[in-house]
């Protein structure tokens, strides 16, 4: 996953992310309340793991900006000293979706954020065909269907096509799609994204006609919605 | 869960030094709080402050292994937030937060000298 991380003790974040990237996910470090606000205007994130005592803005206030301004939804894995019962109460009302307390616990975060994915990706781990009518997604045999038939993909095509179907009503900016089917590739930029976007769009026909749009939100991303007649 | 691959593994091994190489100037930080709490010169602002170091101590600390150190400062950051300077005296505050500090002093310097 894509973790987005407010934490301003240096020494604390760099631990986490080792933690983090070891278990296979991308984290970004933020040490500021107003520093992690300005990229969430422009990037997308699988989760935020957001600390509550923090220079100017407090995690509790980031949530509270995050559920009101961002038209994504990001599961909030609240991590703080602040463990009594009427803070966890506070935060779990402004919308956070985990609370934690500190110390943190290597172990007992990565459970925690598995849970998240968990529910964030509800797919069975024995789903291999995920439908999305009339689309569908063989897992195993790595090909999309429309209707039945066969739509070539290149193998970059079939992966963008398998993450963007996984985030469904999400927007999901340039550099979150990129990370996620390119990796971290320094020779690869966002106009890779377009240039795909463009040709997964006309591959699949995606459009009305099918019950889908794509969509290009303006300085941010993509966002996939089925069309509710 | 799995166990940190051995990459990982030396990894945190370094950020562990370098983390008790910044225990010294934690504990430099919450010195010259400490001073000036003892002083004429004691202050909302410096007491806000000694507060805030054992806070970042108290997560960092336990996060790293140092289970008792993040617990003595997470004891004196829960006294100090009983504590203002408005409604305690200096002697008042020396009192409660004394042991506290002293413990916390020498844990840390027993880890960094060892």
């Amino acid at each position: 996953m894509r973790i987005a991380l407010l934490e301003d003790d240096l020494d604390q974040a760099k631990l986490v992310d080792v933690w983090l990237s070891d278990a296979g996910h991308q984290c970004y470090i933020f040490d500021s309340g107003n520093h992690i606000v300005r990229s969430l205007n422009n990037e997308s994130f699988d989760v935020l793991i957001l600390d509550w005592e923090i220079p100017d803005m407090s995690g509790l206030e980031v949530l509270r900006w995050a559920r009101e301004n961002l038209e994504w939804y990001s599961p909030v894995l609240f991590i703080t000293q602040r463990d009594q019962e009427e803070d966890v109460v506070t935060a779990l009302e402004a919308g956070a979706d985990d609370y934690m307390a500190k110390p943190i616990n290597r172990a007992e975060m990565l459970a925690r954020l598995s849970a998240i994915s968990r529910r964030l990706n509800p797919t069975k781990a024995s789903e291999s065909v995920l439908e999305f009518p009339p689309f569908a997604i063989d897992i195993k045999k790595r090909m999309v269907t429309c209707n039945g038939e066969e739509i070539e993909l290149t193998q970059k095509e079939y992966e963008l096509a398998l993450f963007i179907f996984r985030n469904i009503g999400r927007v999901l900016s340039r550099g979150h799609i990129l990370e996620m089917v390119w990796g971290k590739n320094p020779d690869i930029n966002t106009r890779t994204v377009d240039t795909h976007v463009s040709r997964l769009r006309r591959k699949l026909n995606i459009n009305e006609e099918n019950g889908w749009k794509l969509t290009s939100v303006y300085q941010h991303g993509y966002r996939l919605e089925p069309i509710v007649d | 869960m799995p166990d940190l691959s051995p990459e990982a593994q030396d990894k945190v091994a370094k950020l562990k030094e370098e983390y008790l190489i910044s225990l010294q100037e934690r504990l430099s930080i919450l010195g010259d709080c400490w001073q000036q709490l003892n002083s004429e010169s004691y202050d909302e602002n410096t007491l806000s402050a000694f507060r805030t170091g054992c806070h970042k101590l108290a997560g960092s600390a336990g996060s790293f292994g140092f289970d008792e150190i993040s617990r003595v400062a997470r004891s004196l950051e829960k006294i100090c937030k009983g504590l203002t300077v408005e409604s305690h005296s200096r002697d008042e505050l020396v009192k409660f937060l004394g042991l506290g500090y002293q413990k916390l002093t020498d844990l840390i310097r027993e880890k960094i000298n060892r």
